[in-house]
């Protein structure tokens, strides 16, 4: 599958890997619009996504390259880390950049099946340069709902679950 | 650094890459929709055009000016719109010059275009269709022309990056004894030397001016040390000073308001440059914030001695009032 990818300045240790629209099949992927193609980031480690990641974006949805959902797509952006670096995968991040539209997360994938989903939701983190970092099933309205195995994040609901969150943490930190 | 790619532009401005792409796109073909243009009377019948921006637009504009203000330092060069500079500093570095020449830039805003936002955005590394889409959004289409929009939050920023990008530095190396001073469409040379022929340095600075740019300067003025040197509405002979025209008004004004009859000036100085004002009250007010920035530019005995007509003829104002 042809992917392109954009490295850093200075080689600060993050790459930005984009794939077309067609690569995505039916999988989830939080706050990219269903007919966008796919852009996230891939950080060597916690320390470059520690230091980098907020001069990069102001939200992104972020988890371990690891524990990525079983999907096509994650296997692609695995093969292109492995093939045009020399990271160790296990230490990897990636990280989805969330746009926002009408004050909420723009999540869009619709029509998609449960368990197809590039993040999972349990154990993604969601960095908010106005709220913060939160576990994105912790603070969803929706999460019963996801141990019942009836969404996954990426889907429009998760924009809904994530809001009211936001919007009382956001307040708060203003 | 700037943002990437365009999703990570529309991430850090908190929006999304779609509503980004439908302004710019509207911006090109129908300008109209986010700027209202309105005409200020400048005299002898011409007129200012400036725009009034849409409120959407206008808080996308403040988004990309905080962005770009953080990821585009600035060199130095700018004394104007500045975070950090004030102007006794800049009078300062103007004061005490042998010959001082200034050159005002005409129709500034207008004059930087859409392609020089763009090419100063990719010189501080952004990604070219990062660079454009930034561009594209803070300019203005009228017929053929894209160019910074006077009016808008974004429009100083962005005319004081393209200016250090293409005009300071070669300013610089043109005169590299001179003390340049740009404060935002003003360009003040100053030098310490007589040697220098003032009019010569106009016509060189007017065709560098044009080479680099393309824009056109005028109201170009030489002032040696033997007759008034005016710059930044100050004289900056010696030391920065209140022009003696301005500061013979102002203390005639104060003098009348604490001796004379308070209705019948307040009617003179409405027909004068107080024309916004409506109540004494308002127009003591208003002295009282004129003093606040005149004070650095004033001898403290001049200062002082205006406080005290201006605080005597407050005194009278409320003692009218409670009769």
């Amino acid at each position: 599958m042809t992917c392109s990818i954009k490295k850093l300045p200075d080689d600060l240790g993050v790459i930005i890997i984009t794939l077309p629209k067609s690569s995505r099949g039916i999988t989830a992927v939080p706050g990219i619009g269903w007919a966008a193609d796919i852009e996230v980031l891939v950080f060597r480690d916690e320390f470059s996504l520690a230091t980098n990641l907020s001069k990069l974006g102001a939200c992104f949805a972020v988890d371990s390259l690891s524990s990525l959902g079983d999907s096509s797509l994650s296997t692609t952006i695995t093969n292109a880390v492995r093939s045009n670096t020399e990271w160790v995968i296990d230490r990897c991040y990636l990280a989805s950049p969330l746009e926002i539209m009408r004050n909420k997360y723009k999540m869009m994938s619709y029509h998609v099946g449960v368990g197809n989903c590039l993040f999972k939701c349990s154990s993604t983190a969601i960095y908010d340069s106005e709220v913060g970092t939160f576990n994105s099933l912790e603070a969803c309205v929706y999460q019963i709902d996801h141990l019942m195995g009836q969404c996954n994040l990426g889907m429009p609901k998760c924009a809904e679950g994530l809001a009211e969150y936001v919007t009382a943490n956001k307040e708060i930190t203003s | 650094m700037l943002p990437l790619t365009r999703r990570l532009l529309a991430n850090n401005l908190r929006t999304n890459l779609k509503r980004l792409t439908y302004i710019a796109t509207e911006l090109k073909d129908n300008s109209e929709l986010f700027y209202k243009e309105i005409k200020i009377p400048k005299g002898r019948g011409r007129y200012r055009i400036v725009y009034k921006v849409e409120p959407g637009l206008a808080y996308l504009h403040s988004l990309l000016k905080t962005l770009l203000e953080k990821q585009i330092p600035a060199t130095g060069t700018s004394y104007a719109y500045e975070a950090g500079v004030k102007l006794s500093d800049t009078a300062t570095r103007m004061q005490g010059h042998k010959l001082l020449i200034s050159l005002d830039f005409k129709n500034h805003f207008t004059a930087v275009t859409m392609w020089q936002v763009t090419e100063m955005l990719k010189h501080h590394g952004a990604a070219p269709d990062v660079a454009f889409l930034i561009a594209r959004l803070c300019c203005i289409t009228r017929g053929k022309r894209s160019f910074l929009p006077q009016g808008s939050v974004v429009s100083p920023l962005l005319s004081n990056r393209v200016s250090e990008h293409l005009l300071d530095h070669k300013l610089s190396e043109r005169y590299p004894k001179a003390t340049i001073t740009r404060y935002s469409d003003n360009l003040y040379i100053a030098f310490d030397t007589d040697k220098v022929s003032g009019t010569a340095v106009i016509v060189a600075v007017k065709k560098l001016v044009r080479e680099e740019t393309g824009w056109r300067c005028h109201k170009c003025r030489v002032m040696p040390y033997y007759r008034q040197q005016r710059g930044l509405g100050l004289v900056l002979n010696e030391k920065a000073n209140m022009p003696r025209d301005k500061y013979l008004s102002l203390k005639a004004l104060i003098h009348n308001l604490a001796h004379k009859d308070l209705e019948e000036q307040l009617v003179t100085a409405k027909a004068g440059a107080y024309g916004d004002i409506d109540t004494v009250q308002e127009l003591i007010s208003k002295l009282h914030h004129q003093l606040i920035y005149w004070k650095q530019f004033l001898a403290a005995t001049k200062y002082s001695k205006l406080l005290k007509t201006l605080n005597k003829a407050e005194k009278r104002c409320i003692e009218q009032q409670l009769d």
